[in-house]
């Protein structure tokens, strides 16, 4: 009986404290039971495979000690909704005004290293936040069970409950989607637009970033041997005037994240006036040239030949890819209007 | 995949239509008294099998519900914890068969 003593032993851990004799006795006696009922049915001792299958058969020491314990969780299913929904807004909030930090320490011109170490500090920001948040829940999930306090507030609320003062039934207009517009995707779409406007406005700072992601930190270097060429200056004006167009887009989807055709609408323009600039950009072979006057020009040479070239094929693989996209836009706003069209009169 | 998608699903809602069933079950064998093992042989013996790992616990939890009285006492030179119905047990486990009579009859007549 060795083996049935080692794994009472091991049930034994883990079960709750002041319990633990009680449960063992009685286990071990039902156990010993079931043993020799085994053993009346052979007319023979057990051997130890037999022992071995009865005792797996009662199931893991773990397992078997935790039927013993009350259901616990650290957030029930009666607080977790509400818990996650305030967790998604703090994490939006930080999300934003960390954009937007790093945003203006760009603009202000601040040293590139300082601006990631500022966005890097993201999580050691948002951890504690999520801590205290998920403390608090637990304590009161704890009050909650303790107390019954949504269980007494619920049975208020159901006696001044009155279903004639619940809001009238949202209709979906015309030209409206029942599913809202993500506002997280409109919100990075829009940060991304303003980044790109920046940067194509040669706001220092967001060229340096852009140059170190792309070429690491040589890109910091004061000595960029070369700068946009005469193709980027062709298209200066329609870019600006496109991205400002879908900033303007951005800020009323927000605004009104329910708008489909509007959504589907600018899109179509934005990506449509793309395609021109992109063919346009795809045809060029200097799409970046050497800065005048530096020294040694002929090094630099084979490096921005391949370079443009490389550019040259990312621009039309771009334009056809924003065509696709064109008519993307163009069957769901097809699609939208007959989903919003009035229905036929019988 | 689907079969084996279909089978968890399945396994997940007997589990759950059997949860309460049991109960009824094992309050209703208490009528007479049993110790734990003695009780998962005459629950398996009418058909009820159930796990030992499921029925200790079960029978603790219905006894600190007041469902259920216990007592140790030796039988067979051992000494084993006897359970039974307690009073409001009784009343418990009527009223739950009167309920279960009523979604039965009902079930009966949707199905």
């Amino acid at each position: 009986m060795d083996l049935l003593d080692r794994y009472l032993q091991a049930v034994r851990t883990y079960l709750p404290n002041g319990q633990q004799d009680d449960i063992i006795k009685e286990l071990g006696e039902n156990l010993r039971e079931q043993i020799e009922d085994k053993e009346a049915g052979l007319g023979r001792p057990v051997n130890e495979e037999e022992l071995v299958a009865i005792l797996k058969q009662h199931g893991l020491p773990l397992l078997v000690a935790s039927r013993y314990r009350q259901p616990r969780y650290l957030i029930g299913p009666t607080l977790f909704p509400q818990y996650w929904l305030v967790m998604k807004i703090i994490l939006a909030i930080v999300a934003f005004s960390y954009g937007v930090a790093a945003v203006v320490m760009l603009a202000e011109s601040n040293p590139i290293g300082q601006v990631l170490a500022a966005v890097f500090s993201f999580a050691g920001a948002v951890l504690p936040i999520f801590a205290w948040v998920t403390i608090v829940y637990a304590v009161l999930d704890l009050c909650n069970s303790k107390f019954r306090l949504m269980e007494n507030w619920s049975k208020e609320w159901n006696e001044k409950f009155d279903p004639r003062k619940l809001p009238a039934v949202q209709r979906t207009p015309e030209g409206l989607e029942a599913k809202p517009i993500s506002r997280a995707k409109t919100v990075f779409e829009l940060f991304w637009s303003v980044a790109f406007l920046l940067w194509w406005l040669r706001v220092a700072a967001i060229r340096k970033l852009a140059l170190f992601m792309t070429l690491g930190p040589v890109g910091l270097s004061d000595k960029i041997p070369f700068q946009p060429g005469p193709a980027a200056n062709t298209v200066f004006i329609p870019v600006i005037v496109l991205t400002l167009v879908g900033i303007a887009h951005r800020i009323v989807t927000l605004r009104y994240p329910r708008r489909a055709t509007f959504d589907a609408v600018m899109r179509l323009i934005v990506n449509a006036g793309s395609v021109p600039i992109l063919y346009l950009l795809s045809r060029s072979n200097e799409m970046f040239a050497l800065v005048p006057g530096i020294s040694e020009p002929e090094k630099f040479l084979e490096p921005m030949r391949i370079f443009n070239l490389i550019l040259h094929y990312v621009m039309m693989f771009a334009a056809a890819l924003t065509l696709i996209e064109c008519f993307k836009q163009a069957r769901r706003l097809i699609r939208v209007r007959r989903n919003t069209a009035p229905a036929p009169a019988l | 995949m689907v079969t084996t998608i279909h089978s968890e699903l399945f396994e997940n809602l007997r589990l759950e239509l059997r949860r309460g069933s049991l109960i009824i079950a094992v309050l209703a064998q208490l009528r007479t008294e049993h110790y734990g093992y003695a009780l998962r042989k005459a629950l398996a013996e009418r058909g009820m099998e159930i796990e030992e790992s499921t029925l200790y616990p079960l029978l603790r939890r219905l006894e600190s519900q007041g469902l259920l009285a216990s007592e140790w006492r030796e039988e067979d030179k051992r000494n084993k914890r006897f359970y039974r119905l307690s009073e409001n047990g009784a009343l418990i486990l009527k009223e739950l068969l009167e309920e279960w009579q009523t979604m039965n009859a009902s079930l009966n007549r949707i199905v």
